[in-house]
């Protein structure tokens, strides 16, 4: 069995739904990880139990090769799943899955490697692994400590599969772009003129005072809407203001030191907009935050 | 007596927090079961990423009875006049369970106290141990831990199943939600289905046919054996690192050697990038050939079954090529410019908060590289055009994608991309070494002019965080200063460089008020504690050679301005120390310095004794040795014999004796008292010629 690209994709939507999960769609705005879909951003917030998972679009401007290399992709899809409380057989859970796409893990070497993720634009951090399949990370696991700072309470368990790499193994392409996204078209078929393009775009012909000028707008913007009781529309303006950062770093545009301040200033949007998120969700439970 | 076990089931433990966890499994049950007197005959710690465990024998059935002298009211309290038991008497014994008639006197700190001796019974081993396992998860200590549910325990990785036995009887307890049983689990990839353990003394061998080597020295000779395995089919040796067999080790439950392949042409890439690449990046052995290059070969070890090796090998080797091709990608973009042109970089990086750019520290590296050029350049042949040109390029290789990807490979990629763009040997080995040592002991630049460099880039470095108020403090140095001072002295001694190292700091100082520092500093202060931290440098280094505090309090006067000469002193006071005239001498030398100071004469001013003012012929008899010995001892200081220059003096003892025993300095005759003074002001000139005796102990 040699699943396509969408075969996988369906596979795990199966997978997960039937262990519970709400399967969630991409949301619409760019984003440098599916850590952003609201789903796990604000679901990982709350005491409330949930179980999502959903295909997210990734855009890493500065990975951009422009088509040329056979991994690195300035734009690719990663599966998400967040479970919260995280159930105890996890780690088996998640090899099941990978049975599920066609992965027999005795087959291969699967191995655990430290590493402990964190976003410093979200001020989020957890304690986890990458997950190497053969060699290859093809999956973050993280237990999620912190988010905005906060730390988190219930715990949840955010599983990343990488799926582009996943489906490299199960069709043994040394190739991204030759993958077989279905039955008749390759991966290369579908994306590589726009991944050309975008590493154009990020490396070359992207406007710097412009994009300098939509990260101050949406910043402002989402100081806005938090004043105005509305988080989850100032989300927005949070992933956009993270897109144009990104966007201004691929160019070369922002120095060491600035670099650290955008970093900064997203954070510090991020955790208004979850201060004002739980004020509106869980006003008890803040009132007894000091 | 019977054996125990505890197992402690956990998710994937990161491999560097597994050895100390295993100590700490040992050492901390020791404890804990001495506490509840339950000895048992041995422990032994054994452990994977999966599972940490403790194998206790010999665990008596039930502890110690302990006796126990509880103590209570003053002796005095236990009676009344009339033979009657006291209220605090019957009340202590009432609330101990015994008559006020079994109380007992003992002695107490302040006077006889009654007491009770009670013995406490033995407990069960079972109760106890199911007690002690809980508080010794408990107990361990991780480098970053977790908490992943509602109990908020910490630990190193999600705690997943206990399994504790004392004898054949499961021990019950609980923790984080997971209770005691009798089970474990086999390897992962084959499911870990849950398996009863029957004993302690089966543990290891049930997990053996499950794929889990437990015992640490049996997987570290299993990973050996399948290491070696591999490389009989390969066409080389391994390049067996110490640190990555260490690391693998802890990885896995079950080594399986594979052996894979990468194309050919990536051996254009540098042999300190394709391994980092190798081993940081994918955990890989390099094959290396007979010449101790790269072949093309490696063997990465996976964790479990020999099962799909084929599959596995592709994989491994798919994901090299990915990695080798990203290498490429940054190491092909990097060389389209020249290191001038990366210099120009290094304007927007940081060095320091408050200390400048990159660009300012390489403008400063450059001139203090110059000024230590001119310094040596009347005794040295030197390239001065490779000093002025590495210099300006050492920091230049930071801002390369290489670099950026990998940070460890800096100074060796700048090298790499200086030989490829014709800069010379000297300089590229100048850049690549620029970082040397690297430990205590490791080597130092090969070229006189590689070794300016790096001792400007480390005295710059020293100078501006000790002048910015980032000093090391106890065992945090987090900007390795000690490193890199103690390298910087290693420089000037080992390559017997000419250089005034008060000198050369006043020098660094100014550069820094001149440029970087973005407050001012006050100059003085700085400068005195660079001094003083650089001394301790050569403190820790002769102390580590086996010279002691005192010997080298005597050469610490101008000290560093000539660390050359500084050393030959030492050798000096330290060869001569076991004559038995040394110390005395030494002991008759701190006592004119003590009459000098006292006596308020500076031994360094140069008046003359008037040989007309000397009677006794004690002192006529040392001024004459002295008289006589001058010149030969200034000869040998000014040639380097240091050595025979203090055997000289040591001599002295006989004439120094016979003054102190028979001439009195302080005496009326102002004259003859100042004379008396000059002539041990001459002496001890003489003597701190080589060293300063005076700060020798017996």
């Amino acid at each position: 069995m040699k699943l396509t690209l969408q075969d996988t994709i369906m596979s795990l939507e199966r997978f997960w739904a039937r262990e519970g999960c709400l399967i969630a769609q991409p949301y619409d705005l760019e984003k440098g990880a599916g850590t952003f879909n609201p789903a796990t951003f604000f679901g990982a917030l709350t005491k409330a139990p949930t179980r999502a998972a959903y295909v997210e679009p990734c855009r890493r401007p500065a990975d951009g090769r422009y088509g040329d290399n056979p991994n690195r992709l300035a734009k690719y899809f990663q599966y998400q799943v967040i479970l919260k409380p995280a159930p105890s057989d996890v780690q088996q859970l998640y090899l099941r899955s990978l049975a599920a796409i066609g992965l027999e893990p005795k087959k291969h070497d699967i191995r655990w490697i430290e590493d402990d993720w964190e976003s410093p634009t979200l001020g989020a951090a957890g304690v986890g692994w990458e997950v190497w399949l053969d060699g290859m990370e093809v999956t973050q696991f993280t237990y999620f400590q912190q988010m905005g700072g906060r730390a988190l309470d219930p715990v949840s368990v955010e599983i990343t599969y990488g799926v582009e790499r996943l489906v490299m193994y199960a069709q043994k392409k040394d190739n991204i772009f030759d993958v077989m996204y279905n039955d008749s078209l390759t991966y290369g078929d579908v994306f590589k003129d726009q991944e050309r393009e975008l590493s154009r775009y990020h490396f070359e012909a992207s406007d710097p005072a412009m994009l300098t000028r939509h990260f101050e707008d949406h910043e402002a913007e989402c100081r806005r809407l938090c004043e105005a009781d509305l988080p989850l529309a100032a989300y927005d303006s949070v992933l956009r203001a993270s897109h144009l950062f990104n966007l201004l770093d691929a160019r070369g545009a922002i120095s060491v030191t600035e670099r650290q301040q955008y970093i900064g200033r997203v954070r510090a949007l991020a955790k208004r907009v979850i201060g004002a998120y739980l004020k509106l969700k869980e006003p008890a439970a803040q009132e007894a935050v000091p | 007596m019977k054996n125990a076990l505890l197992e402690i089931g956990v998710e994937t433990l990161p491999a560097r927090f597994i050895p100390s966890a295993l100590a700490q499994l040992e050492s901390k049950a020791a404890a804990l079961l001495a506490g509840r007197r339950l000895v048992p005959a041995s422990l032994k710690a054994m452990g994977t990423p999966m599972r940490l465990a403790l194998v206790l024998t010999g665990v008596p059935e039930r502890s110690e009875p302990q006796e126990l002298e509880l103590t209570g009211p003053p002796a005095r309290l236990w009676k009344d006049e009339s033979g009657a038991f006291t209220k605090q008497a019957e009340g202590f014994a009432k609330a101990q369970g015994v008559k006020p008639a079994d109380l007992v006197v003992v002695p107490g700190p302040k006077g006889e106290l009654l007491a009770v001796r009670k013995t406490l019974p033995g407990e069960n081993a079972a109760k106890v141990l199911s007690e002690v396992f809980p508080a010794l998860i408990g107990a361990l200590e991780f480098p970053k831990s977790l908490v992943w549910e509602e109990s908020k325990f910490r630990f190193g990785r999600p705690l997943r199943g206990l399994c504790a036995l004392y004898g054949k009887k499961p021990l019950r307890f609980s923790l984080a939600g997971v209770k005691s049983g009798s089970k474990t689990r086999g390897l992962a990839a084959l499911g870990a289905k849950p398996v009863t353990v029957p004993s302690p003394e089966k543990y290891a061998a049930l997990l053996r046919d499950r794929c889990v080597l437990v015992d640490v020295e049996e997987r570290r000779k299993a990973l050996r054996k399948t290491l070696e395995s591999a490389a009989k089919r390969s066409s080389g040796a391994i390049d067996e690192d110490q640190d990555l067999l260490e690391r693998v080790l802890f990885l896995v439950e079950h080594p399986v050697a594979v052996l894979g392949r990468f194309d050919a042409a990536y051996l254009e890439l540098p042999k300190a990038l394709l391994s980092m690449v190798m081993k940081a990046q994918l955990l890989f052995f390099p094959i290396l050939g007979k010449d101790g290059a790269m072949t093309g070969e490696f063997v990465g070890v996976r964790d479990g079954v020999s099962e799909g090796q084929r599959e596995v090998q592709t994989g491994f080797e798919r994901v090299i090529a990915a990695r080798l091709a990203d290498a490429r990608f940054f190491f092909r973009r990097d060389r389209e410019a020249r290191l001038a042109y990366h210099a120009k970089k290094l304007e927007r990086v940081s060095f320091q908060k408050g200390l400048g750019s990159l660009a300012d520290k390489t403008e400063r590296v450059a001139r203090l590289a110059e000024w230590l050029a001119h310094a040596v350049l009347q005794d040295r042949a030197l390239d001065g055009s490779a000093v002025t040109t590495a210099s300006r390029l050492v920091y230049a290789d930071l801002v390369t994608g290489v670099v950026g990807e990998f940070p460890e490979l800096q100074g060796v990629m700048g090298g790499v991309y200086a030989r490829a763009e014709g800069l010379g040997e000297k300089v590229a080995l100048a850049l690549e070494e620029f970082y040397q040592p690297a430990q205590a002991r490791g080597p130092l630049p090969t070229h006189l002019e590689g070794c300016l460099v790096s001792l400007a880039g480390k005295l710059d470095t020293v100078c501006m965080m000790l002048a910015g108020g980032f000093r090391p403090s106890g065992s945090e140095d987090p900007f390795a200063l000690r490193r890199l001072g103690n390298g910087a002295v290693r420089i000037v001694l080992e390559r017997q460089l000419p250089v005034d190292l008060e000198q050369a700091v006043d020098a660094a100082l100014g550069l820094a008020a001149e440029r970087g520092a973005e407050a001012p500093f006050d100059a003085a202060k700085a400068r005195a504690e660079v001094l003083e931290f650089l001394w301790q440098r050569v403190e820790t280094l002769f102390l580590e050679k086996d010279y002691k505090a005192d010997e080298l309090r005597a050469v610490r006067a101008g000290g560093l301005k000539d660390l050359v000469r500084t050393f030959h002193r030492l050798a000096a006071v330290h060869a001569l120390r076991p004559d038995p005239d040394f110390v005395p001498v030494a002991a008759a030398f701190k006592r004119a310095s003590n009459i000098l100071r006292q006596a308020g004469i500076d031994p360094s001013g140069a008046e003359e004794v008037d040989a007309v003012l000397l009677t006794d012929p004690a002192e006529q008899a040392l001024h004459a040795a002295v008289a006589l010995l001058e010149g030969d001892v200034r000869e040998k200081v000014a040639q380097g014999d240091h050595l025979s220059a203090l055997r000289a003096l040591v001599g002295l003892k006989p004439e120094v004796d016979r003054f102190f025993d028979g001439v009195m300095v302080m005496v009326d005759d102002e004259r003859v008292k100042r004379n008396r003074l000059q002539l041990l002001a001459r002496l001890a000139r003489l003597f701190t010629a080589v060293a300063d005796i005076s700060h020798i102990q017996a």
